[in-house]
């Protein structure tokens, strides 16, 4: 399929309208940390979204951040309001997704459709409780796969909630850089100084990345061993048993999910 | 469609269909500092600014950046001087092969137009988007903050002179490079014997030119992104190829139907194994006779690996080429597969080369493509009498070379109808020879031009593609460029062989080596190519760097159908030096002896003879009583442990504070070694000629026929030419290397270019060196065995003299008018060892399995070194791609053979962001037999990095890992085991 037609509209409407053609397979031009070769996409018109003006660090709200979705990994990692918010994790998300270059022109939105080879940013969001908002008017949670989005569907913003959190994200890889096995990213909600809930992310556990909800808060108070067996249980039990490759046995993912999330834990615990 | 942006500062409309790649566009308009190196935007090459952004193009449509200001390496460049980030680069030695050079600028430019104080930080992260297998990015980074000082009006600090003090070492009056002298001739191969006398040369002499780091001869053509490499050129009516492989690990091809891509408009010729006549040959590029076995042919009717060819087309564009593959139809019997080398052993394995006319497979039916056997004394006898017996097995993988310019070729027909081969290859007079009866073409009807090479670590030591776009150029009769994508680059071109390693030691109580015994068994994949070589150089590397009388090897050369290994840098010797290196440690460790003083009582020195280079020839096993070993003639070995040792804080070892660390108490700390020893080319095969003549100025044209793949062997040879002749290196023009116009060389590998091309241009030069002093003494009426060369003049020794262009002028215009000439050859039975110490600092994750590399310091006997600047960069490059090799590098398969890393992001080089601290320190020696006193270095780096991680590890936590490469999980397992036990 070759791409035969090059668009750039300049409003939501006009790009979703081209987008949702039936008689020609449209894509928006996105790019992520993982390219794919353009001899291999399949399309036959490209929709570039880059006039619409999706590219954006919003701040100005009390309690929202909000991050246009072709904002690029770059500026997250300059904007100093990302650096400061929970302990800098979307920022230092976006600095190990990929290489200087390739976060100069990687979308927030296209890391995020393509979370397996840097599934940091999205571990990041899963646990600050952001959401994406698409035209025309849905909501999603992270992590999003192509598939759940609509052909006309763009995701144009990531709003993220300002929370009282603190944050953690822990990772193994074959290099200090490389993209990550197993990723773990934890947030501590914490209002007077208790601890009031706990978000847990992993990825390398399965083909998506997975909140893991059976654990709460009290967990925190457990000793090592405890914690590691609890975390051990609730990891093995949401994990797909089919999910390895050359760099991890399942076996090894999960056990490593847990040493890291339990690490990602006490790192937290002993800043606070 | 038309695209509007603005261009080096021009406002600019270019025409582009709306699937073109912004690196397509770039390129076609003759931006040619931009390149290729991949199409996932991972190694970063194909960088430009884009509106002062460094972004990677061939990830890019050309329709993404209407409105947008580009700018390439040609719009900051000026045509007679350097801007400061260029000036850096250059004075530096940041650039070796080039080819991500203008990138690297631009990314340096990109940070230092924001922040023109940038920390070393800073400047690692605004290179981390270019991917460089040469440099180990310690040069890059010290350009990017001296481009800094520059920029902000400060004097940067002097180059340091990191270099050997050579201007005292050595006489250099007259040549010092005999074949091979008598006084060694008479020592045997038992170690027992007394050891040679070396002897010492006097010193009366400084240079001027070599062992000081001059800046690469090519650097500033680098620098500015000039079309200096094969692909930066176009010429009328181009077609483009594309090759079709192979979907099945094993298959026979029933059926094959090409008129569907034939009848595509644009498609000129689509070959087959029917449309070429079947010529049996051996692909490596070795001196002639190729080494057995041969068992290739262009195209043949049986496919033996996933990524084998089965056709090969040439259209008009690249898009019509890749199109036209999917009509070509195949039908194929598939076969059973066979991926491990000790599986394809068995008596039921699937035979994979079954094909009548394959020559010299040593047996096709066990899949055995080649066998070795040497013996040095009594293995068993000594087996028996040692005190103690250690038996170890080590596992190796398979490993990519990686350089950033794909394989490419550019094939035509010249005026006069001979075949032009452009190529980047390392082997040009190889590939010519090797190619002709293929094309049933005669020799001399063939040119093979080899322009700058971005890269080759022997990748490039093999006729890859040339013989396809040749055929191509002949069913076509237009030129024809064929260039290989990064993943036909991972599933369709050569590798590093894996190999099973199986040691016997035999160790007498006070720590005396006394029997060492190797069997290596190795895959060499679907075709022999440089199997039986590399396994021969791994027997021998395995056994020559400890003294030791009982030895035996036996190499097995296995078929299977993964991917052909090849040659890549090291040539076997990272393999075996990884096994004996562990075993070494091993030893000690055991026997309670500090590992440094087990290898310093055992190791080779200075006057030992190396029995096993007696017993194992290139490739196969000789007689030995028919060749003397080699002889240690230059061995500052103790140098390099000590030097290395107070770099690397060795002391440490015994610290438990420091092994442990409080914050994180699942680290542990270790320190490693590994003694490495190499080859200088290949005794008594390798040849390199070159060819030297004056000008009207008194400069000099160099010719050689040795090829600079990036590592500075351009500006060596230069160096020791304009060393000889008397003048500073500017004056000296280097031309390498074109079949027609130069003389002959066996090509870039080995480790041979300074030594055996360097001894060449050395020869020419003092025979040149006396004619100009026959014609200065009939200039100024004296003799000329009373003058010097010197600063552009000849003195003669009452005072007179007469300088270089005047001699010149004179000869050639004057009087008894004669081009002042020499053309000369060099050989060598020697191949004198360089030596190395490599140490390694680690931490080790005991709950995750993560090995992170700290510091790698590797201490290097190589002689003189001609530059110490690009001899340095070697050893920093060479380390990176061996820290690769140990930690992350590999190239997995499925279950039929499916390649399942295709792109770098997979594949995972170091990013100049993450690296360890890297220290090369050089070590002064004097060789003897090499020009001013060289040995090799541009191998050796290669050699130990992997066995001092592992030593490092087992120093850490106490596991030994004999398996590469030491990811995560198989540190873990380890770990486990090691705990349950």
């Amino acid at each position: 399929m070759t791409l035969r037609e090059y668009h750039r509209p300049t409003n939501i409407e006009e790009a979703s309208e081209l987008l949702a053609r039936k008689n020609i397979s449209s894509q928006p031009v996105l790019l992520g940390t993982y390219p794919i070769p353009l001899h291999e996409r399949k399309w036959e018109a490209a929709i570039d979204l880059s006039q619409i003006g999706l590219a954006y660090i919003n701040t100005d709200e009390t309690d929202l951040i909000r991050v246009g979705s072709l904002t690029s990994l770059q500026e997250l990692v300059n904007a100093e309001p990302i650096q400061k918010y929970a302990n800098g994790i979307l920022s230092y998300a976006a600095q190990i997704a990929t290489h200087r270059g390739l976060r100069n022109l990687a979308s927030v939105s296209g890391t995020l459709l393509s979370v397996k080879s840097s599934p940091e940013l999205c571990l990041a969001l899963m646990i600050l409780e952001a959401n994406a908002i698409c035209y025309p008017d849905n909501v999603y949670e992270f992590p999003i796969q192509p598939i759940d989005l609509n052909p006309d569907s763009i995701i144009t913003e990531i709003r993220i909630p300002i929370q009282s959190v603190n944050t953690s994200l822990e990772r193994v890889s074959r290099t200090p850089l490389d993209k990550s096995i197993v990723c773990s990213a934890v947030a501590l909600a914490i209002q007077e100084d208790n601890i009031t809930d706990i978000r847990i992310a992993i990825s390398g556990i399965s083909e998506q990345p997975i909140a893991i909800q059976t654990i709460d808060s009290s967990i925190v108070n457990l000793s090592s061993s405890k914690m590691k067996g609890m975390m051990y249980e609730a990891i093995k039990d949401s994990a797909d048993h089919k999910y390895s490759d050359y760099l991890g046995s399942t076996e090894y993912r999960i056990e490593i999910a847990t040493i890291l999330t339990v690490r990602a834990i006490k790192k937290i615990l002993s800043k606070q | 469609m038309d695209i509007k942006f603005n261009l080096n500062g021009t406002d600019t409309t270019l025409t582009c269909a709306p699937n073109e790649s912004l690196l397509a566009v770039l390129r076609r308009n003759r931006l040619w500092s931009v390149k290729h190196g991949c199409e996932t935007g991972e190694c970063g090459a194909c960088s430009v600014l884009i509106d002062g952004k460094l972004s990677p193009t061939c990830v890019l449509l050309s329709g993404q950046v209407q409105g947008k200001t580009i700018e390439t390496l040609e719009g900051i460049t000026h045509r007679h001087k350097l801007n400061p980030i260029q000036e850096a680069f250059v004075d530096t030695g940041a650039i070796q092969c080039g080819y991500c050079t203008p990138a690297m600028i631009l990314a340096t430019k990109e940070l230092l137009d924001k922040n023109a104080d940038p920390t070393e930080h800073e400047a690692r992260d605004a290179l981390s988007g270019v991917l460089c297998r040469c440099t180990g990015y310690i040069k890059p980074v010290q350009a990017v903050l001296r481009a800094a000082k520059l920029i902000r009006g400060e004097k940067p600090p002097p180059i340091e002179r990191t270099g050997i003090p050579v201007r005292d070492i050595y006489l250099t009056d007259e040549p010092k490079i005999p074949d091979f002298p008598d006084s060694l001739q008479s020592s045997g191969n038992v170690l027992t014997e007394p050891r040679v006398d070396i002897s010492t040369i006097t010193t009366t002499e400084t240079t001027d030119v070599v062992g000081h780091p001059e800046p690469k001869v090519d650097a500033v053509r680098l620098a500015k992104g000039r079309p200096v490499f094969t692909d930066d050129i176009e010429l009328p009516n181009m077609l483009h190829a594309a090759l079709l492989t192979s979907p099945h690990a094993h298959a026979r091809i029933t059926n094959i139907d090409t008129s569907k891509a034939l009848s595509i408009p644009g498609v000129h010729a689509v070959l087959t194994y029917a449309d070429i006549p079947r010529v049996i040959y051996a692909s490596g590029g070795q001196s002639y006779p190729n080494p057995p076995p041969w068992d290739q042919v262009s195209l043949d009717s049986k496919v033996r690996y996933v990524g084998d060819r089965v056709a090969v087309l040439a259209a008009e564009t690249s898009d019509i080429a890749l199109e036209a593959l999917k009509h070509i139809e195949v039908d194929y019997e598939v076969l059973p597969a066979v991926f491990e080398a000790e599986e394809a052993l068995k008596y039921d394995a699937p035979q994979i080369h079954d094909e009548p006319d394959a020559v010299s497979i040593a047996s096709p039916e066990r899949n055995l493509a080649a066998e070795i056997k040497a013996n040095i004394g009594d293995l068993e006898q000594g087996i028996t009498d040692s005190d103690h017996v250690y038996e170890r097995t080590y596992k190796v993988h398979q490993v990519q070379q990686g350089h950033i310019e794909p394989h490419v070729v550019v094939t035509y027909w010249d005026e006069e109808d001979r075949l032009v081969i452009r190529s980047s290859t390392q082997v040009p007079f190889h590939v010519r020879r090797m190619i002709a009866p293929l094309l049933n073409l005669p020799v001399k009807r063939i040119r093979v031009i080899k322009p700058r090479l971005g890269g080759g670590f022997g990748g490039k030591q093999e006729m890859l593609i040339e013989d396809l776009c040749a055929h191509l150029t002949l069913a076509t009769g237009r030129p024809v460029r064929f260039e290989y994508s990064r993943e036909l680059e991972f599933t369709s071109s050569r590798s590093r062989h894996p190999q099973t390693l199986t040691y016997r030691a035999g160790v007498m109580n006070d720590g005396t080596l006394n029997a060492l015994d190797l069997h290596i068994v190795e895959n060499t994949g679907a075709y022999g190519t440089h199997g039986l070589t590399v396994c021969s150089v791994s027997g021998m590397r395995g056994l020559a760097t400890y003294r030791c009388p009982n030895m035996r090897f036996l190499g097995e050369v296995v078929y299977t159908n993964i991917p052909i290994p090849g040659a890549y840098r090291g040539y076997g010797a990272p393999q075996a030096e990884f096994a004996l290196e562990c075993l070494m440690d091993e030893i000690a460790l055991d026997m309670k002896i500090d590992p440094i003083d087990f290898r310093t009582h055992n190791a080779v020195q200075e006057g030992d003879p190396i029995p096993i280079t007696g017993a194992i020839g290139e490739g196969e096993a000789i007689d030995d009583s028919d060749i003397e070993p080699q002889i240690v003639t230059s061995c500052a070995l103790t140098d390099c442990i000590n030097i290395g040792q107070e770099e690397i804080e060795w002391s440490r070892k015994k610290d438990i504070a420091w092994k442990i660390d409080e914050d994180r108490p699942y680290i542990r700390r270790g320190l490693g070694i590994a003694v490495c020893m190499h080859g200088t080319a290949i005794p008594g095969l390798d040849m390199g000629a070159a060819s030297i003549k004056i000008n009207d100025d008194g400069s000099f044209n160099v010719l050689v026929g040795a090829t600079d793949l990036g590592t500075g062997s351009d500006t060596v040879l230069a160096q020791i030419a304009a060393e000889t002749l008397g003048v500073p290196l500017e004056d000296i023009l280097v031309y390498s290397s074109d079949t027609d116009f130069t003389p002959f060389d066996t090509g870039a590998y080995a480790s041979s270019t300074t030594f055996i091309s360097g001894g060449a241009v050395h020869k020419a030069a003092i025979e040149v060196r006396e004619q100009i002093f026959d014609r200065a003494s009939l200039m100024l009426d004296t003799k000329p065995n009373d003058m010097k060369i010197h600063d552009r003049h000849v003195y003669s020794i009452n005072g007179s003299s007469v300088s270089l262009s005047e001699i010149a002028l004179h000869s050639l215009h004057t009087e008894n008018q004669q081009q002042i000439m020499a053309t000369a050859s060099h050989m060598s039975l020697y191949s004198p060892p360089p030596f190395a110490v490599q140490y390694a600092e680690v931490e080790v994750d005991t709950e995750t399995g993560q090995v992170t590399v700290i510091k790698l310091v590797m201490t290097v006997d190589c002689g003189t070194a001609i530059n110490p600047i690009t001899s340095e960069g070697q050893i920093d490059g060479g380390m990176v791609q061996a820290l690769g090799y140990a930690i992350s590098e590999e190239m997995p398969y499925d279950v039929n053979g499916n390649s399942l890393v295709t792109r770098f992001g997979d594949y995972r080089i170091y990013q100049a962001d993450e690296m360890p601290e890297l220290v090369s320190i050089l070590v002064p020696s004097y060789e003897p037999n090499g020009p001013y006193g060289a040995k090799a270095v541009a191998e050796i780096p290669m050699n130990g990095v992997a066995p001092a991680v592992a030593n490092a590890i087992y120093d850490a936590v106490g596991i030994r890992a004999r398996e590469l490469p030491f990811t995560p999980e198989r540190i873990w397992k380890a770990l486990h085991n090691h705990n349950k036990s």
